[in-house]
């Protein structure tokens, strides 16, 4: 990091300014993203990308308003008028509103962090990574009916130093890759579509290019290249109120649209109410003890798990990466929070035992430097239970096992939903039946996790990577990694038409 | 703090640094100020600088193109060389690749700048949530002022650019369980009313109280504008192109002359439409050009780039995406043709139905008919006898929008500039439409 030593001095710099100009508190993140994109589509290669980006913002809190600029001139020129527009900015939002904004005392770290990876994968050849998804496009185009196909590698490497003014002095690394393949079929008007192993994109984790390498793209393109050619002849799912098995992927969806948004503490006190919207998990359901779900389900929140994409030493608070229960044998038990809304969760601590002091659960992140930190959701993971996959097809008598991400709605507090996925096949008598297209299910959200009555155990538990998440005015992109198996729901309202 | 002639420099030194047979340089950056705040006080207030350097080369039939962040002059030397060194890599040379756009002859769009001004800002966000709190309403919103300079040169003469503007605010206000929003957007300030806004959301609130739940089916619906732009933004990613024709994934496949929606309803894409935003060029720096795309219920045409136009055998009219592009030309200006009257003439005559203020995360069950999902926010009420009545809960809708095209009954003369949760701005009207299906219901 050969730039760190002249952020650092930038940084410190800004700082001194942004105390000089009357700021109580103040941080610098200074920071370059590294970027490359590649995709192969129908027998062509589309995109062939590389970008570096570099920038800085500076927030500050100033008699409790908040004030945050960012310039991509790493110059002290641009840094200082950066500082001092950061300060005039939260001086002049002062006045908007009565209130002030908190902020929760944390140890200000010093530290260096690394993601482990095993091969940086930036030094693959770009001819090797291309020779991958070319040899994954050949084999899906060999049959007629595929009509279009999208086959991609992305990696992204984050370097960034944060200061803030009471000493924290953090140096991060923050690698991820990615992988995936898609075929889309045509046939006399009907158009499906199958990806692997995941739908937009395929597969992201913070690893190097061993992730690429176990995907495997090409030894599972003939497979996906079937599976999309069976949906043009496959019926309609069937419609009703029965039994649904998800697979991981389709599962690692729905934990974080109906769980990780839901307990963001931001959108909990409105912050993102003009936006993404509310949550139904007001702060009395903290104290009260909510039931979530049923009580097999256990939903961690874990920004230290190995491969996570939100995982990372500290995060765009300064915060040290945390794990811990949002819910807890099917109890609601903690919130996603940043520094500024920690407040709220230890107010419900007399009822909840949520500690009494506010503290960070390190959920503040931000889409490189020139971003506002806000509340992210962290990597979020359903616990594995004791079932094998073939013993719980066989404990179902009427269901329909769905997999792959096709659309995903969900209301404004996070409680109706609507999915669709790619691929799905009915079970009767606990035996697989007919292969079924556009398989969908809608329920509301704590009657849904209520319904949990099995999952399947650690062999076929894996994170999967949700590259797009967006949130925040303006909208910023995150990312994260939710851990699921194949999970059965009892009588969900499947096959919902239009 | 955009500088046209800065951004000109890095263009010209991107261009003078590279050696391939043809160099195009796209320069965009991007100033921006944003306050987010609730009833209480802002949560986030920020101005934010951006900038993009792209450099697409081609070197023996083979593209390649790296983008960089920074703005010194090495930096961009070395975006230079990256992308000639990816150009390199390509495994062969590509087909169809057509030679890019040379000078071009045209009138672009060059608004003028909205400043930042925090102090001003903070003025109109006090004024909007002192309204609210006057009523003993909590609220949200954000109220921004962006600059987005573009600039694209090429080897073979191209040199345009333009700066879009934009001044919006959007707001929501809660009282009990009541919802209401307002939003305006315009390229000037002068377009959008802080005091306008904050009483249509305050009232909207109050009059949205003790919602009833009504049983999801088909029910006409009123939708009022921000509602139509999120079912119409769909179109926009997936109906209009013309490469969605070509793959067959569009509603307007092999329908081109025929008779595909409602005899009211006339769809353009215009970006020189006085409420539209958006830059005057496309991707490739040729002109953005105003495209019917269905007239009075027949499809009449579709967007192109350079590429789709030299299949097709017709000109580009303006539509591409940054290039390479993977998802082809996209109709970003839609403009549904107004009708007359208001949205209370709308309600005239109409027994029983449902008025839409906003949906909420629509999202695309199936491309070929379009068929989207999404939920109703913010102020969903029943009509009863031609009157706005008691509101209702919110429910979810799953409709084909080509259906529902099919089934207008009454478009407004009250057209606006509108967004969605996904993005996109449109300009439409008010619609009435017959039948819409409501397919579930939710708890508020």
């Amino acid at each position: 990091m050969r730039d760190v030593q002249t952020w650092r001095e930038l940084g410190r710099r800004a700082l001194d300014i942004c105390r000089s100009e009357g700021a109580q508190w103040a941080d610098i993140r200074l920071g370059t993203v590294e970027l490359e994109e590649l995709v192969v589509r129908n027998g062509e290669v589309a995109t062939l990308e590389q970008e570096e980006h570099a920038g800085f913002g500076v927030r500050v809190l100033v008699d409790g308003a908040h004030g945050f600029a960012s310039g991509f001139d790493v110059t002290t020129a641009e840094v200082d008028r950066v500082a001092r527009l950061a300060v005039r900015i939260a001086r002049a939002g002062r006045t908007a509103g009565p209130g002030r904004l908190r902020w929760a005392d944390e140890p200000a770290w010093k530290d260096v962090w690394t993601t482990p990876y095993v091969t940086d994968p930036f030094t693959i050849p770009l001819d090797r990574k291309l020779g991958i998804l070319m040899e994954a496009d050949r084999i899906l185009r060999a049959k007629p009916e595929i009509s279009a196909t999208h086959n991609s590698m992305s990696f992204r490497r984050e370097r960034q130093l944060f200061l803030s003014s009471d000493g924290a002095d953090l140096a991060q690394t923050i690698l991820r890759s990615g992988g995936g393949i898609s075929a889309t079929a045509h046939k006399d008007g009907e158009t499906q579509t199958r990806s692997y192993p995941s739908a937009f994109g395929g597969q992201y984790m913070s690893l190097g290019w061993e992730l690429i390498q176990a995907l495997d793209l090409v030894g599972n393109a003939e497979r996906t290249r079937e599976e999309a050619i069976e949906l043009l002849s496959a019926p309609e799912c069937p419609v009703g109120d029965i039994d649904v098995i998800l697979s991981g992927d389709q599962l690692a969806l729905q934990i974080h649209e109906s769980v990780g948004h839901a307990s963001e503490l931001d959108r909990v006190q409105g912050w993102e109410a003009n936006f993404a919207g509310t949550s139904f998990v007001d702060t009395g359901k903290l104290s009260d003890r909510f039931r979530y779900g049923s009580d097999i389900v256990n939903l961690v929140a874990d920004a230290t798990v190995p491969g996570g994409l939100a995982t990372v030493g500290y995060d765009d608070d300064g915060v040290r990466s945390q794990r811990w229960h949002i819910v807890k044998d099917g109890v609601f038990s903690g919130y996603l929070t940043s520094r500024d809304v920690a407040h709220f969760e230890s107010e419900s601590a007399p009822k909840s035992g949520a500690a009494a002091v506010p503290h960070s659960r390190s959920c503040s992140r931000a889409e490189g430097p020139w971003n506002v930190p806000i509340v992210r959701i962290s990597n979020l993971s359903l616990m594995p239970g004791a079932w094998s996959f073939d013993d719980l097809v066989a404990d179902t008598e009427d269901g329909v096992y769905m997999a792959g991400v096709k659309c995903w709605s969900i209301d404004q507090q996070r409680l109706n939903f609507q999915f669709t996925c790619e691929y799905g096949w009915e079970i009767k008598n606990g035996r697989r039946a007919r292969t079924v297209k556009n398989p969908t299910y809608q329920g509301i959200t704590p009657q849904f996790w209520r319904s949990c009555d099995a999952i399947c155990d650690e062999r076929q538990w894996r994170l999967w990577g949700v590259p797009n998440c967006g949130k925040g005015q303006p909208m910023q992109v995150a990312e994260m990694s939710h851990g699921a198996s194949p999970t059965r729901f009892r009588k969900v309202a499947v096959g919902v038409r239009g | 703090m955009l500088d046209r002639d800065r951004a000109r420099r890095l263009a010209e030194t991107a261009l003078r640094a590279s050696a391939a047979d043809e160099t195009e340089v796209v320069v965009e950056q991007t100033e921006q100020e944003l306050n987010r705040f609730t009833a209480d006080h802002p949560v986030q207030n920020l101005v934010r600088l951006l900038s993009r350097v792209s450099v697409r080369v081609r070197v023996d039939g083979h593209e390649g193109k790296a983008s960089t962040g920074s703005t010194t002059d090495d930096a961009i030397r070395r975006t230079v060389e990256r992308a000639t060194a990816v150009a390199r890599m390509m495994p062969r040379p590509a087909t169809d690749l057509l030679p890019m756009a040379g000078r071009q002859e045209y009138t672009l769009r060059n608004r003028e700048a909205v400043a930042p001004d925090p102090d001003a800002t903070a003025k109109s966000v006090a004024s909007m949530t002192a309204r609210a709190r006057g009523e003993g309403c909590r609220a949200a919103g954000i109220q921004s002022a962006e600059n987005e300079l573009r600039l694209v040169m090429n080897s073979r003469g191209l040199d345009v650019s333009d700066l879009d503007t934009r001044a919006e605010i959007s707001f929501t206000v809660f009282k009990d369980d009541g919802a209401g929003w307002a939003t305006g957007i315009s390229h000037d300030r002068s377009g959008v009313s802080e005091e306008s806004i904050a009483e249509r959301a305050v009232t909207k609130a109050l009059r949205s109280r003790n919602a009833v739940a009504v049983k999801p089916g088909h029910w006409t619906v009123i939708l009022e504008p921000p509602a139509v732009a999120s079912l119409l933004l769909f179109a926009s990613y997936k109906g209009f192109g013309a490469q969605q024709v070509e793959e067959g994934s569009s509603f307007l496949a092999g329908k081109i002359g025929q008779k595909v929606v409602g005899d009211g309803v006339s769809i353009a894409d215009d970006c020189h439409h006085p409420l539209a935003v958006g830059h005057t060029f496309d991707g490739e720096g040729l002109p953005r050009v105003a495209v019917p795309l269905i007239d009075r219920g027949v499809a009449t045409g579709l967007v192109h780039d350079r590429a789709t136009a030299h299949r097709f055998g017709c000109r580009s009219t303006g539509h591409a995406t940054a290039q390479p592009s993977s998802s082809g030309p996209i109709a970003s200006n839609l403009v549904l043709a107004a009708g007359t009257g208001s949205t209370a003439d709308l309600l005239r005559g109409l027994d029983r139905g449902i008025l839409v203020t906003q949906f909420h995360y629509t999202n695309m069950v199936e491309p070929t008919q379009l068929t989207l999902t999404g939920m109703t926010r913010n102020g969903t009420f029943l009509i009863d006898r031609g009157e706005v009545a008691n509101p209702v809960k919110n429910m979810r809708f799953t409709q084909s929008l080509v259906e529902a095209l099919r089934r207008v009954t009454g478009i407004a003369g009250d057209a606006s500039l509108a967004s969605a949760l996904f993005g996109g701005y449109t300009v439409v009207p008010s619609v009435r439409i017959e039948g819409f299906h409501f397919s579930s219901g939710t708890e508020f």
